[in-house]
């Protein structure tokens, strides 16, 4: 088994404002995807990108045996890549390019050939290898969104972090992200964190939800113990039921806002 | 579902862009070729092609007066115009992907403002750097004025961390103190002193010569490698920061990096020519019309388009009124746009 990613006492802030402080967290395991969700300024995205190495943050992130957190640039990003939320601009780039980009920049670059070779798998792997010469300004959002994916992929990250990946994406997109990137996260036994909005969807795919408020772990566990009416009632400021459906899915009905 | 394991199609297709961008990065050179010679051909005095030709070929061939047109005055003007066209777009190619905007190019962030109030401190007050030569006065001045002026900049960003916004704002910032103080050295200069003022910031070639040549040829040669080193570390800038980021660029050290060489870049050839606009802007928005953003084609693309807008230029200068050398500054635009509008124009009629 891969290693597990391991949070202690981590603390990460703007200038004097503190956005999370002292944050510990319970290893997470790959082989599966963990859902951070909480409500606006809940320090999600922080969170995510101080995982990714791109904001400065006191405390110890381990990936199994390794101390992430005083990494350079380059050698964190070989173990972990980070997909904001915002979609890739317009850029006059092909799809492949752009996911070749993504590993030709690395200052360990492989040669031109095996480059290629694993930017296809990449693109197969998310099933738009035939996008591969269409223009990322001739794509839809959700194919934006796969060709985002494919540019994390290719560098055979140990740790996946994604950031509202179905934010921009239609229901069947929406799936079919978070399909495929539980099947990734099973298939290469990788650690994959993604925040959703969505707390329904982060139920249906995450095998474990953390949720955040207030830049503090208000809740931690499989979907059906770490949400419940009273923790969305404390952290959303909603009234709502949380009932299985006859597939033994979490779902959330939310009556009226506190 | 068919299932390909080797992706030979799409292999394919890649190497043929590949293929299709080196054509057209050829093609690019071969029409650069072409302008020089017609830059070197046009003048005052005609000399056909062929002399021409012949001429470069085997200088000893050619009588004393027309040797020292063609290799003393045309030729010098000739290759200023490529060089200095090159690395004006070239330091503009690198100012959109770092800047992250279409509009940037050298002038944006006041690096010719910066040059022009140099250079106007030397020809109205004569003031300069100590040691340095007559004739180097004036571009010694405006060089280290336009350098200062990105270093400034740069310190000034790092203040406030190396956001883009900030850099420009403190550009625009820049642009605007430079163009007050030039006006205020013009408000005291003498009527004389105020006419080769005007006439240094519309830029012109005939100022060329061997040695400013060779300085500015050393400075490309030395900073191209650079920029096409990083290139695909720009390429991936232009997904996003955050983006590039993640995938391993320090990004702040990559802007550092290729604000320095833009400055290099557009400080040397402000100093010879003066203020030239539209190359730095234009050369980049054609190569990109035509080879797309991966910056290992986009940028030789971008050099190559400027330095032929700068070379037609330089070949309009001389030819719309005749007899009459105009500065090319002035021209660069008149001969730009219209190329411009085609590109973008016919790109239109392709989408849709």
């Amino acid at each position: 088994m891969s290693a597990a990613l391991e949070v202690r006492n981590l603390g990460v802030g703007y200038g004097a404002r503190r956005i999370i402080d002292r944050l510990t967290l319970p290893p997470v395991v790959p082989g599966t995807v963990t859902g951070l969700i909480g409500p606006n300024a809940a320090g999600k995205t922080t969170l995510l990108r101080a995982l990714a190495g791109l904001l400065p943050a006191e405390g110890s992130v381990r990936l199994g045996e390794i101390e992430l957190a005083g990494l350079g640039p380059a050698a964190h990003a070989g173990h972990v890549t980070y997909m904001p939320q915002a979609l890739p601009q317009r850029v006059a780039l092909t799809v492949l390019e752009a996911v070749l980009t993504a590993l030709m920049s690395a200052p360990t670059a492989p040669a031109g050939a095996a480059a290629r070779r694993r930017a296809m798998e990449a693109l197969d792997r998310l099933g738009i290898a035939s996008l591969a010469s269409r223009g990322l300004d001739e794509l839809s959002g959700g194919q934006r969104q796969l060709a985002s994916l494919a540019q994390c992929l290719v560098r055979e990250p140990k740790v996946l972090l994604l950031d509202e990946p179905t934010s921009a994406l239609d229901l069947r997109h929406q799936l079919r992200v978070m399909q495929l990137v539980d099947e990734i996260a099973r298939d290469r036994d990788i650690i994959a964190m993604v925040v959703l909005h969505d707390i329904t969807l982060a139920a249906r795919w995450c095998r474990r939800l953390i949720v955040l408020a207030e830049g503090a772990v208000a809740a931690d566990g499989p979907p059906e113990e770490a949400v419940t009416p009273a923790l969305l009632a404390d952290v959303y400021g909603v009234e709502a039921r949380v009932e299985a459906d006859t597939r033994g899915h979490v779902q959330v009905m939310v009556d009226r806002a506190l | 579902m068919t299932d390909v394991p080797s992706h030979a199609v799409e292999l394919a297709a890649y190497a043929r862009l590949v293929r299709r961008r080196l054509a057209i990065l050829l093609g690019l050179g071969g029409l650069m070729v072409l302008a020089v010679l017609a830059d070197v051909a046009t003048g005052p005095s005609n000399l056909p092609i062929a002399t021409v030709v012949h001429g470069l070929l085997d200088p000893s061939g050619l009588d004393v007066p027309t040797r020292v047109i063609l290799w003393e005055v045309r030729l010098p003007a000739a290759l200023m115009a490529v060089l200095v066209g090159a690395g004006l777009a070239l330091a503009g190619a690198e100012m959109q992907t770092i800047l992250n905007n279409p509009l940037a190019s050298p002038f944006t962030l006041g690096v010719s403002s910066a040059a022009a109030f140099g250079a106007a401190l030397a020809l109205v007050l004569g003031v300069g750097l100590p040691g340095i030569p007559a004739s180097w006065l004036v571009p010694g001045n405006a060089f280290l004025f336009a350098f200062a002026s990105v270093l400034l900049l740069q310190a000034m960003a790092r203040l406030r961390g190396t956001g883009v916004e900030t850099l420009v704002l403190f550009g625009i910032a820049m642009v605007f103190t430079f163009n007050a103080l030039t006006a205020l050295v013009q408000f005291v200069a003498s009527q004389e002193a105020l006419q080769q003022l005007v006439f240094w910031t519309m830029g012109s070639l005939g100022r060329a010569n061997w040695s400013t040549l060779g300085v500015l040829a050393l400075v490309v040669a030395l900073v191209m490698p650079f920029s096409l080193a990083a290139s695909w570390r720009l390429t991936a800038l232009r997904l996003g920061e955050d983006r590039a980021r993640s995938f391993g660029i320090s990004v702040g050290r990559l802007r550092f990096a290729s604000l320095l060489r833009v400055s290099l870049l557009a400080a040397t050839a402000v100093a010879f020519v003066g203020t030239i606009g539209f190359i730095g802007l234009v050369g980049p928005h054609i190569g990109r019309l035509l080879v797309g953003e991966d910056h290992r084609f986009f940028l030789p693309a971008s050099v190559l388009a400027g330095a032929l807008v700068m070379s037609l230029a330089s070949v309009a200068a001389k030819l719309i009124v005749p007899g009459v050398l105009l500065p090319v500054g002035i021209v660069t635009a008149l001969i730009g746009v219209p190329f411009f509008l085609a590109l973008i124009l016919s790109r239109r009629e392709r989408i849709g």
